[in-house]
């Protein structure tokens, strides 16, 4: 793809992905066909913030999973009051990175 | 978090295990329940959350009283089932070097993803969680 096209990508979702992630997005995005650009723009990303948010509001509930796709693991968390609120604790500072990890799977099935 | 095989079946031993420790703890215990509630959601706000009642519901259940473990909360069934079946079923994968209950997890997880399935689930969560106001946890 065109360089201005990828930097214009990067510059405006670079948040939704760790940092570490950003030259390889970049590297891909170059690499692949014109083709999959629309595909690839209208991938439904979350926000880790909004992710944050959610997990303070509604953690010991688990709705900060169900709301990334970690379906398995918010039902864990539904079921065992938010692992005691320990889980919930723990995931208050876990759920941005998983939030962008989520994100960086979903692209991925597009660069490869 | 990017869930491997053995990842989550490190995950769910811990889990099933710190169960079990919460579970031996609660009837060995003397002190009443109202004492060794651990609810965030009940100790921040004072309303029950949808699983409050699940340890006492866990507990009827292992004296064999079903129905009265469904009155206390009808979560205590499905965690059961998972605190009795994982262990075996991961214990199994460990030792015929196979992973049958990662590929039943992520398949369940797509499954209970799908609105036709989540929101009736999500119906009866909510539906839950009403009743355990009503019973004043």
């Amino acid at each position: 793809m065109e360089v201005q096209k990828v930097d214009m990508y990067i510059m405006s979702n670079a948040r939704y992905f760790e940092p570490h992630q950003i030259p390889i997005i970049r590297d891909r995005l170059l690499a692949i066909d014109d083709s999959k650009w629309i595909m690839i723009q209208t991938i439904p990303l979350k926000d880790p913030q909004t992710s944050l948010i959610v997990s303070l509001l509604g953690g010991s509930l688990g709705i900060d999973r169900f709301m990334i796709g970690d379906t398995g693991i918010g039902i864990g968390k539904l079921l065992t009051c938010g692992g005691a609120g320990i889980w919930t604790i723990v995931d208050w500072f876990m759920i941005q990175g998983a939030t962008r990890e989520k994100n960086m799977q979903k692209l991925q099935q597009f660069l490869y | 978090m990017n869930i491997t095989r053995n990842r989550l079946y490190a995950f769910v031993l811990a889990l099933c295990t710190a169960g079990y420790g919460w579970l031996a703890f609660h009837q060995l215990s003397d002190v009443s329940d109202s004492d060794t509630r651990f609810c965030f959601l009940k100790t921040a706000t004072g309303f029950p959350c949808p699983a409050c009642g699940t340890t006492r519901a866990v507990d009827a259940l292992l004296q064999g009283q079903v129905w009265e473990a469904i009155q206390w909360n009808p979560f205590g069934l499905p965690v059961a089932i998972i605190m009795i079946v994982a262990p075996l079923w991961i214990a199994r994968d460990y030792i015929v070097k196979a992973d049958s209950f990662f590929r039943f997890y992520q398949k369940a997880e797509m499954k209970l993803s799908r609105t036709g399935i989540a929101l009736p689930l999500l119906a009866l969560v909510l539906a839950n969680w009403i009743w355990n106001y009503y019973k004043g946890y």
